[in-house]
């Protein structure tokens, strides 16, 4: 469990709370001026014909707006910066985090917590002052016989509180679970490898599973990042319009 | 899809109970000053404030630039290409439609140019059937009027030559009654008998 492990670098305390700058938020700092960096230059380029750095600025772009028309709708611009940061943020967790000696930020569950409680507040806010007491009728679906109801809206609130814990829980888990795996198989390869005589050929399937869960973990940090903003966008459709 | 949520909830409460349950542990260990004891770093809930406060510095850092620079400029590009594009579509559009509108004009022109050279090849066709009808005729005229002429003279010729057979005749008879018979004739009145004869002859041929 050393690799979750969190280390102050620069200690800071305001009003008893313990912020201080540690290897997360280092690789926060990493990751966001990396994604600041990368979609700056895509973005100043401007050229009517895209270079290589300026097309993987506008495929990214292209994807978020994508996910966003096929899961809100055109009414769904407003919230394109908030879905291009969240999915900016996750992907750059997942991918920074692959590199050997880094820190994987989206593998702690105050993080995803964060975002996830970030998108909760964004619905329950921006749908109640949108919508007033209409809101409420998120959790009646229509057709449903009286008696039926208040399990039924029951079932409602619940699923709907569970959603930023279904959400942060789900990032958190896979981060943490692939870490672990391929650590627990890197440490197959180190135990065949010091076993001492001929032991250090039983390493190679360690070594070479190991690699396929290296390019497997990269999908599950692209995949991770999707399924995140994919949920947080079916979420904010609720505020976009109320189904029923 | 409500009953996986739920299952899903019940997970998850499950997990942040562990959590709890580590994170006191943990929490136990590090009041012994035993940092690295066991239990995820996840639930250590003393970094929890560090963590939440530097993401959404992060956040709130991404979420201003990318929606008042890095966006809006890559949507500009974006568009700039999309009219790009539509103008040269267009341009081409516009183009073509020339072209076809030329392309009919020069088939037109073509249509035109044939019907006026077959026109023209008609008239000088005309014109010269006309003129050789014209020449032929005069041609015949005039060798028919030639025929006509040497006829005449031939005929003239032929009677020319009969007056003189029957002056030549009456001669050959006086001289031939002066031979035989000694008797002297007058030639006119030989030639009178002659020409009578031969007129007799003529009429019985």
């Amino acid at each position: 469990m050393h690799q979750f492990q969190i280390s102050p670098i620069i200690p800071i305390e305001v009003g008893g709370w313990d912020i201080s700058f540690t290897n997360s938020s280092l690789w926060m700092l990493i990751g966001a001026v990396l994604s600041l960096v990368l979609l700056g230059v895509a973005a100043s380029r401007k050229s009517i014909v895209p270079g290589r750095i300026q097309l993987i600025g506008e495929e990214i772009y292209g994807f978020v707006e994508d996910l966003i028309t096929d899961n809100i709708g055109h009414k769904g611009r407003e919230y394109f910066p908030l879905v291009f940061t969240m999915f900016m943020i996750i992907i750059m967790g997942g991918m920074l985090g692959m590199l050997p000696y880094s820190f994987t930020y989206t593998s702690h569950l105050a993080v995803t917590g964060a975002l996830a409680f970030l998108v909760f507040f964004t619905v329950l806010m921006v749908g109640i002052a949108r919508h007033g007491t209409h809101f409420l009728h998120l959790f009646i679906p229509p057709g449903v016989p009286g008696w039926l109801l208040p399990l039924v809206v029951l079932i409602e609130i619940v699923s709907f509180i569970s959603r930023p814990i279904t959400l942060s829980v789900r990032l958190f888990a896979n981060m943490v679970a692939g870490h672990v795996l391929m650590k627990v198989v890197a440490g197959f390869g180190i135990m065949f490898a010091t076993m001492g005589g001929l032991g250090w050929l039983g390493s190679l399937l360690p070594v070479i599973f190991n690699v396929a869960i290296i390019g497997f973990e990269f999908f599950i940090a692209f995949i991770q990042a999707y399924v995140f903003a994919v949920l947080t966008c079916i979420y904010l459709k609720d505020t976009v319009e109320i189904a029923h | 899809m409500s009953k996986m949520k739920t299952v899903l909830l019940a997970m998850s409460f499950a997990i942040l109970h562990a959590g709890y349950a580590l994170a006191e542990e943990v929490a136990a260990h590090s009041e012994a000053g035993v940092h690295e004891g066991g239990g995820m770093p996840q639930f250590n809930f003393e970094s929890w404030a560090g963590q939440i406060f530097w993401m959404v510095v992060f956040f709130i850092i991404l979420y201003t630039i990318f929606s008042k620079a890095v966006l809006p400029a890559i949507s500009d590009t974006l568009e700039t290409r999309k009219s790009h594009i539509e103008d040269h579509v267009k341009a081409a559009e516009i183009l073509s439609a020339e072209a076809e509108q030329i392309e009919a004009a020069l088939k037109e022109a073509l249509r035109n140019a044939g019907h006026k050279a077959s026109e023209e090849i008609q008239f000088v066709e005309n014109e010269a059937k006309a003129r050789n009808h014209d020449a032929l005729s005069s041609f015949r005229a005039r060798f028919e009027s030639d025929i006509s002429s040497a006829e005449g003279r031939i005929a003239k010729a032929c009677q020319n030559a009969m007056s003189d057979m029957d002056s030549i005749a009456a001669d050959i008879a006086t001289k031939m009654a002066e031979k035989i018979a000694g008797i002297k004739a007058d030639p006119s009145q030989a030639e009178t008998v002659v020409r009578s004869l031969s007129d007799k002859g003529r009429k019985a041929a």
